[in-house]
This record gives C-alpha cells, structure tokens and sequence, in this order.
C-alpha cells in the first residue's frame, strides 16, 4: 500500500516491503561512523551554531535575571494569587516533563518493540529527555514561596525528627523526577559509552583523546562487553518504560488527587502521559528537522522516521482527544454535579474560554491533517504541526490548571489570572537553557549513536553464502 | 601511536571509586556537623555578658534559690531575667566601690537596661512555656545543666527539636517530685540513667 504512487525503483523504498529506508542506501560502517563523528571533531565549528548558542545564551541570561528577581522579591512577582495560586510555573513543570518522555519512550519502549527506526533519533531523544527535565525540574523549586527550604524534601534524618509527608503528589513529584532524571542521564551515558570511545578513537587532538576517552571508561568493544552492554541497555529500557508512565502519572496524581472540579478525574493518569508522548514527540520533530538540514543528515533521519513520529503523534493525539471527550461527557453530563457542569461551560465559554478553543484547535482539529500520508511525509508541514502540538499542550496544562482554579465551589473565591512579564520570562528563560544545553550537546557528543546505525547496516546482517546481500534499514 | 593513558590510570580508576565512597563518607559527616555540632548549637559557648554574672558563686556560693532572681517561672511563659533593682538589692550594700559591677550600678543610676546577651535563645516560631514544664515535674537542671556549677552560663542542650520531642514522647526519664524541682543536684530514681 505504501507503495502506491512511488516508483518502485525508488532507492529510499525497501523493495521487498515496500516500506521507507532508515538509512539511504550506500552506507558503510566507515561512512556512518564519518558522517557522525566529524560533526563533533571538526575544527571548523559552523558559525550558525557559534549564532545559535549566543541566541540560546541570552535566553539563559533572562533566565537567570528572572529568577534572581524571584528569590530577591518573592513569588509575588508572579501572577499567582488566591485563588488561581498555580500558574504558568506548574504549567510549564508540566509542560517540560511532557516533553521529556518522548525522549524515554523513544529510547526505552521502543527499544523493548525492537523498532529500528529509532535508532537514528534515540540520542537526541534522550538529549532532548534530559534537558527537558532540566527545564522542568527547576520549576517545582522556584515555585515555593522559600526556595532555600527545598531540601526538606528529602526524606533525611535531621535535628528536627521531621520527615516529609508520603502522602502528598507533590512529595511523589521529587521521587518521580529526581528517579526519572536519573535514569534518563545514566541510560544516555551508558548508550554513549561505544560512540565515545568512537570519538576517542578518531579524535586528533589530545584533549579530545582524554576527555572521550576518559568518558568512554576504557570501552574496548569486545564480545565480552557488547554481551554485557545489551543487556544492560535492555533492562534499563524495561526499568525505563514503567517509570516514564508512572513519572507522568504522579504528575498527573498532583491534579487528579485533588477535590477541584475540573481536576478531580480518574481518566488523568493514562491521559496526561498520552500527552506527553504526544507534545514529547512534536518536540523530538521540532528539533530532527532542523538538524537533518542544517547537518545534512536527511540519509540517516529519513523521511521514515518524520512520517513514524507523525503516525505516533496522530495515534497519542487521538488518545487525548478521546480524554478531552469524556472530561466533557463526564463532567457536561454524566455526573450530574453541577459543579463539573459549571466547570466545563465555564472552560469553554466562560472569560478565559479562548483557551480551550486554542486547545480544541491544536490538539484535535489541526493534527488530524496527520491521517494523511502525503501530510505527514512533507517534512516543512510537519515542522509547522509541531509547533502546533507544543502549543496546544502548553494550553492544554493552562486550561487544566487555570480554568479549574479561578472559579471553583465558592463564587465568593472566584477570581482571574494574567500573567506577569516575569511569567513570561521565566518560561522564555527555560526555552533559552534547554536550546542552550542541547546546542552544546549538538557540539560535543555524537547527537546519533553511531553503534546502533552500523547495526542497522547491511553490513552488519549475517547471510547465507550465495544469498543477496540485505539492504539497509529491514 | 603513544597510548592516551599509562598504566598508573588503572590505579587511578580504582582510586576515584574509593574515593567516592570517601566523598559519600564525607558528606554524610559534614551534613550531620552542619545540624548537630556545638558550633551550630552554641552548646558550651560563653556568650558576652555586660557583667560577669557567675550562677555558681550566687547559688551553689551563696544558696540563693533559683526563682528569688527568675520570678516568674511557676507563672510565666518566660522566666524573666532579673532587673537591676533584684541586683541592687544586696549590691547596694555589698561590693559597692567593685569595678566589676560598675555597669549594673550604671543601669540604676540612669534607668538603662542592662543588656544581657540570651544564651538560650529559641526562634520565635517555637511557643515554650516554662511554666507548663515547671509545675509538671520538669526540673531546671534537665533543661539548662548543672547552672549552679557554671561561672559563666552557657547552653548545656542543643534546644534543637529532636531533642523536645526525644523528651515528649518518653517525658518518664526526666520526670521528677515538684519538691526536687529547684534541687540542681537531683538526679533522679530513673534506672534508665546510667550511674
């Protein structure tokens, strides 16, 4: 069927499946390994990403103003206030966590289905994981009102005999983050070792030589190692799949344990982790498409790939239109509490009822362009659909946590929120670190696993004397 | 091609893992320094005085009883620290031309409070009530030591929470007749002291 308006002689089509290439065919070890590692060893760094970096840089500036601003005067620079008192900090912690599971889901479950095609993008994937959560993990801690008492929670033993309360999502919130930080940068390392020792290998200078080769930890590729290497990639991806589930669940638990109409639902949990892989994998498309051109990559991040993410985006984006359905059949209808009644009309028509509709737009009605084949392999649209999605996942958490917060049980205690220009600049801020962390990255680590791309070659198949030589990408 | 590293990395491979531990070690010291050492608590530390005051020459010296200075003990929240007047009353008459006592004699001239530096001095968002203590069978030398023995005060306990509430929840150890409370050398029937 993927066959039907392409002529068959194509190069990038595998002829006996009729399915995209995952690498263009002509590649050797040799050449991957070329291709990949030059980007890193080069001595003439592209000036665009010399451009780059500054931009990202005065993003991190800003940042940094912002928050040094926050911790002089207070959260009362923020918008929040009763009784809208979460505002864009927990939207944006929401936002960036989301973001990061794609990343996950690429490297781990998609590991565990044995998809192939993710072994281009899985670095960046997880590069892209770990510096959303960067982004995101900051939030929880400057959104309290005393940040210097962050650590009390952390459940150590202190001079006070007080430990944190277990019962709380937001307590929940640090073990699944800090735990999801940690696997996430052990798992990217430990998927890094081969290609570092790549690098170290190829590397001329001797700075270079030491420093990937003291990251590479003396890999010497044996059987012995690469034995011992799946496996360890294996069980971190089946430790991996069940944390970034339970990782956006307990993010969702901070809502869904809640009494708010408009919170309270048990449908959260499966379906904000649909849409983190859903804003997740916007995110992975808004960064592949830039880098494939400005790298010339396109032979290694095929069109197979751009159109497999869209195809993932449409399936996750059709699970959260199923949830935003049954949040309005169960609270508009089903429930028969006029507070969830009040809730969803207020959402969608009340005075900050854009917002859903921008949501409605972006989320549901946009994406669904994504059905079509000839949509999802154009590679400028699919870029333009995943600033779509981003956006309407940003508004997506907005609508979650504004709406239900400004008017809820006691018309007394309804109030608005607008916020601040250092709401504005904090979230712009965090745009700027994690742009900034991934240039860097982009710079000095290979941003596609080379081992896992040889793996994929023809080459590297085992076939029968007198049997055609396979080609790359079955 | 020379070898990027020599054979001494191997050494020092195996050392940065010990010395991980050693870090781990470290910090996990250093954490628990940084809550529970004397230097964090002021336990033992002689603050500056305005006076010498020595609670060992006026009670174990002169066996003065402990509530003829800090009147309001059996009363108040607070103690109370004695005002100038509780001083002249014997310093009237005694030790008159003393340059050690200059300050108080100051304060009462010109009506001055003397400034006494707090030596246990809990932050405000703690509510202690001495009274409560007091007339429930806590006694002075549980909280505050051996005063009658300290020329100079200083703090004998940390005052740090783990330390009321070790006391809270099993008050039984330090529980005594309301007739010892004042007694500094009393120290109690309980077997759970060791002698």
């Amino acid at each position: 069927m993927a066959t039907k308006n392409q002529p068959l002689n194509d190069p990038m089509l595998d002829p006996i499946t009729g399915e995209d290439r995952v690498i263009a065919p002509g590649h050797t070890f040799k050449s991957v390994t070329e291709k990949i590692s030059r980007i890193v060893l080069t001595s003439h760094t592209p000036i665009g990403w010399f451009g780059g970096l500054l931009l990202a840089g005065g993003g991190v500036s800003m940042l940094l103003v912002a928050v040094s601003w926050l911790f002089l005067k207070g959260v009362g620079i923020w918008a929040i206030t009763q009784p809208v008192a979460w505002g864009f900090a927990i939207i944006n912690f929401v936002w960036w966590i989301g973001i990061g599971h794609a990343g996950t889901l690429i490297s781990a479950i998609l590991l565990l289905f044995k998809q192939s095609w993710r072994n281009s993008i899985n670095r960046f994937a997880e590069a892209m994981t770990i510096f959303a959560v960067v982004c995101a993990g900051m939030f929880p801690l400057i959104h309290v009102g005393r940040p210097w008492l962050g650590y009390w929670l952390f459940p150590y033993p202190n001079s006070m005999n007080v430990w944190p309360q277990f019962r709380s999502p937001l307590l929940w919130d640090v073990f699944a983050v800090s735990t999801y930080a940690t696997i996430s940068v052990v798992f990217w390392y430990i998927g890094l070792i081969p290609d570092l020792g790549t690098l170290r290998d190829r590397s001329q200078s001797k700075i270079a030589q030491f420093a990937y080769g003291w990251l590479a930890l003396g890999w010497r590729g044996s059987v012995r190692h690469w034995v011992r290497y799946e496996t360890a990639s294996l069980l971190l991806a089946g430790l991996a799949t069940p944390l970034v589930l339970s990782v956006h669940t307990v993010i969702s638990f901070d809502f869904a344990v809640a009494l708010l109409p408009g919170w309270h639902t048990t449908i959260f949990p499966p379906y904000f982790v649909a849409g983190a892989v859903y804003s997740g994998f916007a995110m992975v498309i808004t960064l592949a498409v830039p880098i494939r051109k400005f790298y010339h990559l396109e032979d290694v991040i095929t069109i197979r790939h751009i159109e497999n993410m869209g195809k993932v985006m449409l399936t996750t984006g059709l699970i959260v239109a199923y949830g935003y359905a049954m949040e309005v059949f169960m609270s508009y209808w089903y429930s028969a509490s006029h507070w969830e009644y009040f809730m969803m009309w207020n959402r969608m028509f009340g005075p900050m009822g854009w917002s859903y509709w921008v949501l409605v737009t972006c989320n549901i009605a946009l994406p669904q362009l994504m059905w079509f084949r000839a949509f999802r392999r154009n590679v400028p649209l699919m870029f333009i659909m995943s600033f779509i999605i981003n956006t309407g996942m940003w508004f997506e958490r907005f609508v979650i946590v504004v709406t239900s917060l400004y008017r809820d049980y006691l018309p007394s205690s309804w109030g608005t929120y607008r916020a601040t220009r250092w709401d504005y600049a904090t979230f712009a801020g965090t745009l700027g670190l994690f742009t900034f962390l991934f240039f860097l990255f982009v710079r000095f680590l290979p941003m596609i696993p080379m081992s896992e791309l040889r793996i994929l070659l023809p080459q590297a198949k085992i076939h029968a004397e007198g049997e055609p030589l396979p080609e790359a990408g079955d | 091609m020379a070898q990027i590293f020599d054979r001494s990395s191997n050494a020092l491979a195996r050392m940065s893992l010990v010395l991980t531990g050693l870090i781990v070690i470290a910090l996990g010291v250093t954490l628990n320094e940084l809550q529970r050492s004397p230097w964090v608590t002021r336990q033992g530390q002689r603050a500056d005085q305005p006076v010498p005051f020595s609670h060992k020459h006026h009670v174990q010296g002169l066996g003065l009883q402990c509530q003829y200075c800090h009147t309001s003990v059996e009363k108040s929240s607070y103690a109370g620290i004695p005002p100038t007047k509780t001083c002249m009353n014997c310093h009237a008459q005694i030790w008159t031309n003393a340059n050690l006592l200059e300050p108080v004699r100051h304060s009462w001239e010109t009506n001055e409070s003397l400034v006494w530096t707090k030596v246990h001095d809990l932050p405000d968002y703690v509510y202690f009530s001495h009274e409560i203590h007091v007339s429930k069978g806590i006694g002075c030398s549980s909280c505050h030591g051996r005063v009658d023995e300290m020329p100079i005060m200083y703090e004998q306990n940390t005052l740090q929470m783990e330390w009321c509430l070790n006391c809270h929840r099993n008050p039984e150890k330090n529980l005594r007749p309301t007739g010892e409370i004042y007694n500094m050398a009393w120290t109690g029937p309980s077997e759970l002291k060791p002698e």
